[in-house]
């Protein structure tokens, strides 16, 4: 089996690439009985002679969310040329609210121009959200990190669940470099509505005056929470990783790793964030909400209320190197058998599954 | 029921329209089966059998006829014309039975080897004596000349077998296939074909120069021809634009909807000048081209430019080609010389003939590129009302995303919209479709379009439901044309209910398109080029000469 991941060059979503497509494909690699290649959407749709050659010579074309415009017809180019053709997503585009960062795009239609002034003017018509509709009626399946997701999207393709996986070798082990201070730090896929509406920023407000040696770690959501909150800005450390590694070199100084799960679209966010804190063996803390129930053992897990916040934030600062050593134990070998190569068997399962799905009849 | 059956004699008679006796027998003596007191199918296969000199089978058929409807004097006379020739009559005791349908049609046609009892003993005795050898594929070597004589019989031998084995689906299944081998005898024996040119060879291989308005983008049609004329060992050159003192002289010049690029008319006029004959090809009837076509504004004629570009063009050029009669009509005052030459496909292209990709519903499609929007309005409430009634289906829009948001109303998985592809990618999308609907308002511009959707559906095996416009009424095949908005729902309910009809629709449609497929349409355009040729004596002296409006006729 030959598989390509047709993956997006755009800064914000490096994150997701590297989890779901580079990491895939690597592991892919290593078994040396399939094989896998990565090919930018650009070249895809260009239909250079590179991505000619390696679309020709694969089975499976893995695309990575962005179904619109002119993919769409590159779609049906290589369907008709009987390629598999997969769409990987991870965002609850359907829930988007005004202030997340990917509404202009996916339901306005205001193009992607990957940190650049967007112009407003030149909007995709029809909506980027409503080709993706289109889009997912013309590929053979979908692959999606959560449950949620995956119930939402049901009638329109045959729909697979992959939960993230992650790959325990980047995470090198670190000590931690303040040892008078605590590190508060959000998740990477945190909205800034999420932490406002769950009670957790005021929580974090009221810690903050009353403990001066915490510290709130914004990791790229800084120009969003920076601005509304109520804290001295000695206590806010801001950071923005340009790739996965500053991402985990941040992640493995954190203390607490914090999770507010507020609305239809965080209820549909996968488990990534918290196999990063596992894996970097941070106690954490998520709101007490269905898509994590299962990892409920390694963690905490709070109503959303101001008060509930404080008070499990301060008793894991309290008693925060029980919390350390026990975030060694259970949590960090759940997280490494989280570890890609380990489960990648699973993922070619999935697409072995893809490969010979049928429908369950031919009307002709 | 009634509606089916309408359905059915229609399809019948359109076969007999068309000459095609093996469809049209099979179609009426299907339906006696099931309907044994149809007046006008019984008359029909009575005509049939009086016209194979079966007087006697005819009579028989005519008095059933007579008991359905007493009072019929017209019924009277044709008794009395098989009375005339009963004594030369068969008498077929079940005439309605396939083998007494499959003898009829021998002797109707007359060109096809008739299937005799003899050859029958021989094609078993035959296939006995593979099935006990001790080497058959020897065996089967050595006698391939008498296989190949033998084929009609053993085929008949199977359909008996069948028919014996009780396996009658497959007995019909081979019947069709001693059809269609019938129907290739007699099309190979018959030099009127239409598309048949084996008795005249094309003889133009000189420089064709294709002058195109843009070479990125292409036309089909283009496309296609350019194909085919290198098939037929022409060199042929594309370029947007011709200068004397810098490229070679070609000696025909082709060029496609030049008023698109005005910038062509330089080297239109340049082309003239030289004396080297241009051929003008249409693709559309432009000037019936409403403002609200979704290509007014990048191909119509809207600006003063190419208005003017369009009237110079028609001006220059010794030969004006289009696609469709209606077309060539409107311009015949305007032109030197129209010949019409339809669309065509191209066995090159493999995704014609490539099996369709699977899918568990029945998908009715419309193509954005062919009619507008307000085409599809009329019969929208028709199309979901089909799709609510029928769980199994989905309705699949193609390249018009306005078109999709008619059916906003339907769940997310009853409908699926599909982009606009590249050509080579058309017939894909097309096999998507298990009905494809072509409505057509009726306008002036809509009656001067050709057949191009129809046949390309054909090609495809895909059955279409189409409006009743000058040309899908001559193509006619593969489908049903409607004339009224609620034979629309009718046939569109009929089609979804009865596959074996979809399918036979389908089949119907590919022979037809047979015909259009390029290495045939190619000659017609050499015979164009043969035409405008001829002054300048560039072809070999035995070209015959083109009548100067001589539109082809399908």
């Amino acid at each position: 089996m030959v598989i390509t991941y047709i993956f997006s060059k755009r800064l914000e979503d490096q994150f997701r690439v590297q989890l779901r497509f580079r990491d895939f494909s690597d592991a892919i690699n290593r078994l040396s009985i399939h094989r896998a290649n990565l090919l930018d959407i650009d070249s895809f749709i260009q239909n250079t002679p590179d991505a000619q050659k390696t679309c020709a010579e694969s089975d499976i074309l893995v695309i990575y969310r962005y179904l619109y415009g002119p993919i769409l017809s590159t779609i049906q180019y290589w369907k008709a040329r009987e390629k598999k053709v997969i769409v990987e997503f991870d965002q609850a585009i359907n829930y988007l609210s005004p202030e997340l960062l990917d509404y202009s795009f996916w339901i306005e239609g205001v193009p992607l121009t990957d940190g650049a002034e967007k112009k407003v003017e030149n909007r995709i018509d029809p909506a980027p959200l409503e080709q993706f509709k289109w889009g997912l009626g013309m590929v053979d399946a979908a692959i999606v990190p959560s449950a949620r997701l995956a119930n939402d999207w049901l009638q329109y393709t045959n729909i697979y669940e992959i939960p993230d996986y992650i790959n325990s070798s980047r995470y090198p082990t670190l000590e931690k470099p303040h040892t008078d201070q605590v590190w508060l730090g959000l998740g990477q896929d945190v909205q800034f509505a999420s932490f406002k509406n769950s009670g957790l920023s005021t929580a974090i407000e009221s810690i903050c005056r009353e403990c001066p040696q915490v510290s709130l770690i914004l990791c790229g959501q800084e120009k969003l929470i920076g601005e509304g909150l109520n804290i001295d800005p000695s206590q806010i450390k801001t950071y923005s990783p340009n790739n996965f590694y500053e991402w985990v070199n941040l992640l493995l100084k954190l203390d607490i790793g914090l999770v507010p799960i507020y609305g239809d679209y965080d209820l549909r966010l996968s488990r990534a964030t918290l196999l990063d804190f596992m894996i970097s063996k941070t106690p954490w803390i998520v709101t007490k909400q269905s898509p994590f129930a299962s990892l409920s053992k390694y963690g905490s897990l709070v109503q959303n209320s101001v008060k509930a916040w404080k008070s499990e934030i301060l008793k894991v600062m309290e008693q925060l190197e029980d919390f350390r050593r026990e975030a060694t134990r259970e949590p960090f070998l759940f997280a490494l058998g989280q570890d890609i190569s380990v489960n990648i068997d699973k993922v070619l399962l999935v697409y072995s599954a893809i490969l010979n799905q049928s429908p369950q009849k031919d009307s002709k | 029921m009634q509606q089916e059956l309408k359905i059915r004699k229609t399809l019948g008679r359109n076969y007999l329209n068309e000459n095609r006796l093996a469809e049209a027998l099979d179609v009426f003596s299907r339906i006696l089966i099931d309907y044994p007191d149809e007046l006008e199918t019984l008359i029909i296969l009575g005509d049939f059998y009086l016209a194979s000199g079966d007087g006697n089978t005819a009579k028989s058929i005519y008095l059933r006829a007579k008991q359905v409807d007493p009072n019929n004097k017209s019924i009277e006379c044709q008794i009395a014309l098989a009375d005339e020739i009963a004594d030369d009559g068969f008498g077929e005791p079940a005439p309605t039975d396939l083998p007494a349908v499959a003898r009829l049609l021998q002797r109707l046609t007359g060109n096809t080897k008739s299937i005799v009892e003899d050859d029958i003993m021989r094609a078993a005795l035959l296939l006995e004596k593979v099935v006990n050898s001790e080497s058959p594929a020897e065996l089967v070597s050595e006698k391939l000349n008498e296989i190949d004589e033998l084929l009609p019989a053993l085929i008949e031998l199977n359909i008996r077998q069948a028919y014996a084995d009780g396996h009658p689906d497959l007995a019909e299944g081979l019947r069709n296939l001693q059809h269609n081998i019938d129907s290739q005898l007699v099309s190979m024996d018959d030099p009127s074909r239409v598309g048949d040119h084996s008795s005249e060879t094309p003889h133009f291989k000189g420089n064709v120069l294709m002058l195109l308005p843009d070479l990125e983008n292409r036309s089909s049609r283009m496309s296609l021809l350019k194909q085919a004329l290198k098939a037929l060992n022409c060199q042929v050159v594309e370029k947007m634009e011709y200068s004397p003192s810098r490229d070679t002289k070609p000696d025909v010049v082709i060029t496609s909807n030049p008023h698109i690029n005005p910038g062509l008319m330089n080297s239109l006029s340049a082309i003239s000048d030289a004396g080297i004959p241009i051929i003008l090809d249409l693709d559309t009837d432009f000037e019936l081209q409403p403002v609200s076509h979704h290509e007014y504004n990048l191909k119509g004629l809207g600006s003063q430019v190419r208005s003017n570009v369009y009237t110079a063009a028609l001006s220059l050029a010794q030969m004006v080609t289009v696609p469709s009669k209606e077309h060539a009509d409107s311009l015949k005052n305007v032109a030197q010389q129209i010949r019409v030459i339809p669309d065509g496909w191209s066995r090159q292209n493999k995704l014609w003939e490539k099996d369709p990709p699977p899918h568990a519903t029945i998908n009715i499609g419309w193509v954005g590129t062919v009619g507008q929007l307000e085409d599809l309005v009329f019969i929208r409430r028709y199309i979901i009302r089909i799709i609510r009634e029928f769980p199994n289906t989905r309705v699949v829009i193609i390249g018009n995303p306005q078109a999709y948001r008619l059916f906003e109303s339907l769940p997310e998985n009853r409908r699926l919209y599909l982009p606009v592809v590249a050509h080579e990618e058309f017939p894909y999308l097309l096999s998507q479709l298990d009905v494809l609907l072509v409505p057509l308002r009726n306008t002036p511009y809509n009656h001067s379009l050709p057949d191009s959707i129809l046949m390309e559906a054909g090609a495809r095996s895909v059955p279409w439901i189409a409006s009743m416009t000058p040309e899908f009424r001559r193509w006619h095949s593969g489908g049903i044309l409607c004339e009224t908005s609620d034979e629309w729902h009718l046939n569109l309910r009929h089609l979804v209910i009865d596959g074996s009809l979809r399918y036979q629709l389908g089949e119907t449609g590919k022979h037809a398109a047979r015909l259009r497929e390029m290495s045939e349409l190619g000659k017609l355009w050499i015979d164009v080029v043969n035409q405008v040729g001829h002054a300048r004596g560039i072809l070999l002296p035995n070209t015959e000469s083109i009548p100067a409006f001589s539109p082809m006729e399908y």
